[in-house]
């Protein structure tokens, strides 16, 4: 999946951004990045519900394979 | 995975400016003011079921709105508010609305209506608050940006040796005085109500916010490269915002 970051600049300046593709906890590493690009502070952040769908699918997963394992 | 970040860029404070006022000038002041930028006007109609069979009949429209009921005036964009007060229904019109229009709605629901909703109450237009003579807050905090603001917007600007700010907005004379790390304070010069002030304020605030828009756009384009970034799309979307894409360059 390609690594991309969304920037959603609003007339009133603030900026909503979206950081796809990245793994694991690298993808909270770009908050500093991400300030130093809009030359601005994170104010607030939080995972997207895509992080949540793909956690609940690899718990799925992983209580499959326990019960075939057993 | 991804991650959603909201992020304030530094020439923006938190407050917007509307907080700021309420917070120095008090609720019971903020309301007033408030109260100023609105003509109110108070009817005979004690229930919704009333107001809402003469507006309708009348061929004007009611809708649910915030706490109350708004309606539009004629065919136009424009609307006004209803709000319940000493248990009588008031018509709140903004500012604005042009007296006219106003006029030729009352005269036109009592006409429709056969009865006199309005014409026993007086509005009020008293709506001059006294001089403000302190120190108000802005949102302004980038000089650079706040000169581009009112240069921009046709405002002759000067600056003295201290970095204070002096312009002539409409009737005010202002004078920007800031606080090292704060955001600037606006002292007024001139003797005009607070609601224009105010809605002086309020427009260069628009333009400074516009202004920090094209700053953060700028920084971004102009550092992309070295953040191992590459503009991918841009695009303008309908409320003004812009979207930009980025694809991450895998580093080596």
């Amino acid at each position: 999946m390609t690594k991309r970051v969304q920037l959603r600049i609003f007339p009133d300046g603030r900026v909503q951004a979206e950081v796809q593709g990245i793994k694991g906890k690298a993808c909270t590493s770009y908050i500093s990045i991400l300030e130093e690009l809009v030359k601005a502070e994170a104010v607030d952040s939080s995972y997207t519900p895509e992080y949540f769908e793909k956690e609940t699918v690899q718990a799925v997963i992983s209580d499959e394979e326990s019960v075939a394992n057993s | 995975m991804s991650i959603s970040i909201l992020l304030m860029p530094l020439a923006l404070p938190a407050i917007p400016i509307i907080m700021a006022m309420r917070l120095v000038m008090g609720k019971k002041g903020f309301q007033k003011m408030i109260d100023s930028m609105h003509m109110k006007i108070p009817t005979s109609l004690v229930t919704n079921t009333e107001l809402e069979l003469v507006l309708l009949g009348a061929g004007y429209d009611f809708k649910p709105w915030a706490s109350g009921y708004k309606t539009h005036l004629g065919r136009s964009s424009q609307f006004f508010t209803w709000e319940l007060d000493g248990g009588r229904w008031v018509a709140v019109f903004p500012n604005g609305i042009p007296q006219k229009d106003v006029g030729d709605f009352i005269r036109s629901l009592e006409a429709k209506s056969g009865r006199g909703i309005f014409s026993d109450v007086e509005p009020d237009v008293n709506n001059d608050i006294a001089v403000a003579s302190e120190s108000m807050p802005t949102n302004f905090r980038d000089e650079k940006l706040l000169i581009k603001t009112l240069e921009e917007s046709g405002v002759p600007v000067t600056r003295d040796q201290a970095g204070v700010i002096t312009c002539s907005v409409g009737r005010s004379m202002l004078r920007f005085v800031r606080i090292a790390g704060e955001p600037y304070q606006v002292e007024v010069k001139n003797d005009v109500g607070r609601h224009e002030l105010l809605q002086q304020l309020m427009l260069l605030d628009e333009d400074y916010c516009r202004c920090v828009q094209a700053d953060v756009y700028a920084n971004i384009k102009a550092k992309a490269f070295e953040k191992h970034m590459t503009v991918e799309s841009e695009e303008v979307l309908e409320d003004n915002s812009i979207l930009m894409t980025l694809t991450i360059q895998e580093r080596a």
